[in-house]
């Protein structure tokens, strides 16, 4: 932007050329048009109409919640072949036409299992539309048109009453007016795809000690099982691959510090001073006397964010999680799960590379292969949870970040079997993972 | 048609919107670069190729006033132009040549506005390329000497000089036109 032209014979020149026009030759119009049908496909502006997405997936999450009950446990000791995964795949972006502003919309195939909990919902939000005109974020994010008013000294100026403001504005023209073309366009497309790329996540998470909650990196040694421990009342290791209980538990259960119900009891794996149990009041495997130290869980998976219009995003995915527990009196039990989430967020941005997000939904998870001791179970139910976090992305490229997700969960629905969900129904977990933009 | 509403009809592949757009700002997106590449046909050619991205994009313009979608197609256009101009230089045709030692202290906006329009951007359009873009660019089109000289790849204190010298080019030209015809 000229800072300032001198009052003279030139701002003359500026003033009667500006504004000349030309006649184009008659035939300019129709080379320019016989070009449109290949470069300028028809976008078609259709709005999403998110609100009433939103209201569908409140409306199904909460139907979900009121009316799905895991149905009652197989009878103790029967054994039944798992069923394979029912894994969700999801589809990926199509790759985006050459000329098209906004890439396709990504389709969802949600398996019949999760159908249930997450009808059309998950379509609702995940935009059907080519493409939406949405408005940017903040003004600053983009300069498109935007030319300081000149004054009669041909000062481009920018408001006299708001300078900082002003110069910032005329930095940014400066900065747009200084680009090439193809720059000056991509800029454009870039600050309005900023916040709202369809992105592809791999993650993996896990859950910090309670006692260390503070720690950034989760407490993977409880996952051994030589480490798995209970202690008695008096403090004393009870090796993990005991089958008994040792003769002073079997005192300590007899002394009155339980309660009377011999329904199966679960250690606090957080107590600090020893045993303490605490009552499973439901035992459907009437696994009764069994102490369960419970490994925290670990999940990996796969998210899809999809942009909504604004900063708001919808995200989804596949992931998969695995409970660990073992007990005095049996061995390993392992749980492996499929689940999908279904989130909104929105996000924030930020400074340089760093941007920040929140999110939040809810999640279902299928158990779709239970072992205890050697014995197959069936978990017939879906657990489903209120899932919220907040996540720093530190972006390494444009297309790439890497991101730490805090996530707070809190289970509405249990497995039969005792785990450290069922223990624990809120919980903190810590995503990591890789944050890939698609279509860019 | 208001102008959000036109860029939205075009936006959306509306054949007589996009028209209606070509018809409202081609006259005056001819001259500005004709402005800057010295000839008619090579303005057309700019022009074509301005108008087929002005279409692919206009999906990411936003509208922010009056007038901001004619600054926009400027914009286009101005870059095209300025692309024309770079591709031409790696082909080696671009020419320099070196300013005559003319002051240009001796005319004023009077002498300017006693010239028509088309004798004045014929006279621009003479201009040695490099020149002409310097001139063009901060002159007429508010740029200012470092973005100049971002665009072009040369430096601010280049920008500048150009410019005096075109300036100087310029007058020289304004006074022979004066002193031969009144």
């Amino acid at each position: 932007m000229a800072k300032k032209i001198n009052n003279d014979w030139t701002g003359s020149v500026r003033d009667r050329l500006e504004k000349r026009e030309l006649k184009p030759s008659d035939t300019l119009w129709e080379r320019i048009g016989e070009a449109l049908p290949h470069t300028a496909e028809p976008h078609r502006v259709r709005r999403l109409p998110w609100g009433a997405a939103l209201g569908a997936a409140a409306a199904a999450a909460l139907a979900a919640v009121l009316f799905l009950r895991p149905s009652g446990a197989p009878e103790p000791g029967r054994i039944e072949v798992v069923t394979s995964p029912a894994a969700a795949p999801v589809a990926m972006a199509e790759e985006a036409p050459e000329d098209s502003v906004i890439p396709n919309p990504v389709t969802a195939v949600i398996p019949s299992s999760a159908t249930a909990v997450i009808p059309s919902a998950a379509t609702a939000v995940i935009p059907s539309a080519a493409k939406e005109s949405v408005p940017t974020g903040t003004p600053e994010d983009s300069f498109v048109g935007f030319q300081p008013p000149r004054n009669d000294n041909n000062v481009a100026t920018a408001g006299t009453d708001n300078t900082a403001k002003a110069n910032s504005i005329t930095k940014k023209t400066d900065d747009v007016r200084s680009m090439s073309m193809e720059e000056f366009i991509d800029m454009e497309e870039t600050a309005k795809r900023r916040h709202r790329s369809l992105s592809a996540a791999v993650f993996a998470s896990g859950v910090p000690s309670a006692s260390g909650l503070g720690k950034i990196i989760p407490d993977i040694a409880d996952l051994s099982f030589d480490k798995m421990s209970s202690r008695t009342n008096d403090g004393s290791l009870i090796p993990a691959d005991s089958q008994f209980p040792s003769e002073s538990m079997a005192n300590s259960a007899n002394s009155g510090k339980q309660d009377g119900n011999q329904a199966g009891y679960t250690n606090n794996p957080e107590s600090q001073d020893g045993f303490n149990p605490v009552k499973y009041t439901e035992d459907p495997y009437n696994i009764n006397g069994t102490r369960m130290n419970h490994s925290r869980p670990i999940s990996a998976g796969l998210a899809l964010t999809v942009p909504l219009g604004g900063r708001l995003f919808a995200e989804s995915g596949v992931y998969w999680s695995w409970l660990r527990s073992t007990s005095a009196m049996v061995s390993d039990q392992s749980l492996h799960s499929v689940g999908i989430p279904l989130k909104l967020g929105y996000d924030f941005g930020g400074p340089g590379r760093i941007s920040f997000s929140v999110s939040a939904g809810g999640k279902a998870e299928k158990v779709v292969y239970a072992v205890r001791a050697g014995t197959k179970y069936k978990e017939p139910g879906i657990q489903l949870a209120a899932v919220g976090n907040a996540a720093v992305q530190f972006n390494i490229t444009r297309n790439l970040g890497i991101f730490l997700a805090p996530e707070l969960s809190y289970w509405f629905t249990q497995t039969a079997l005792p785990t450290y969900n069922t223990e624990n129904p809120l919980n903190l977990s810590l995503r990591a993972g890789l944050n890939l933009k698609l279509g860019d | 048609m208001e102008e959000r509403r036109l860029a939205e009809r075009c936006a959306n592949g509306e054949r007589p919107a996009c028209r209606e757009l070509y018809d409202s700002f081609a006259g005056r997106l001819l001259a500005l670069s004709a402005r800057y590449t010295g000839s008619r046909e090579a303005a057309e050619d700019v022009l074509q190729d301005s108008f087929i991205k002005i279409f692919a994009s206009i999906g990411s313009f936003r509208y922010r006033g009056e007038g901001s979608l004619y600054a926009w197609l400027q914009r286009i256009v101005v870059n095209r132009s300025v692309d024309w101009l770079r591709e031409r230089k790696r082909n080696g045709t671009l020419s320099l040549e070196e300013a005559r030692t003319a002051s240009d202290t001796d005319i004023g906006r009077s002498d300017v506005e006693a010239i028509p329009e088309d004798v004045l951007s014929g006279m621009i359009e003479s201009l040695p390329d490099g020149y002409r873009t310097v001139f063009n660019l901060f002159a007429i089109d508010g740029y200012s000497h470092r973005e100049i000289g971002r665009m072009l790849g040369i430096k601010e204190k280049s920008s500048s000089s150009q410019y005096f010298r075109a300036r100087a080019l310029l007058a020289d030209k304004i006074k022979e036109y004066i002193k031969f015809n009144g």
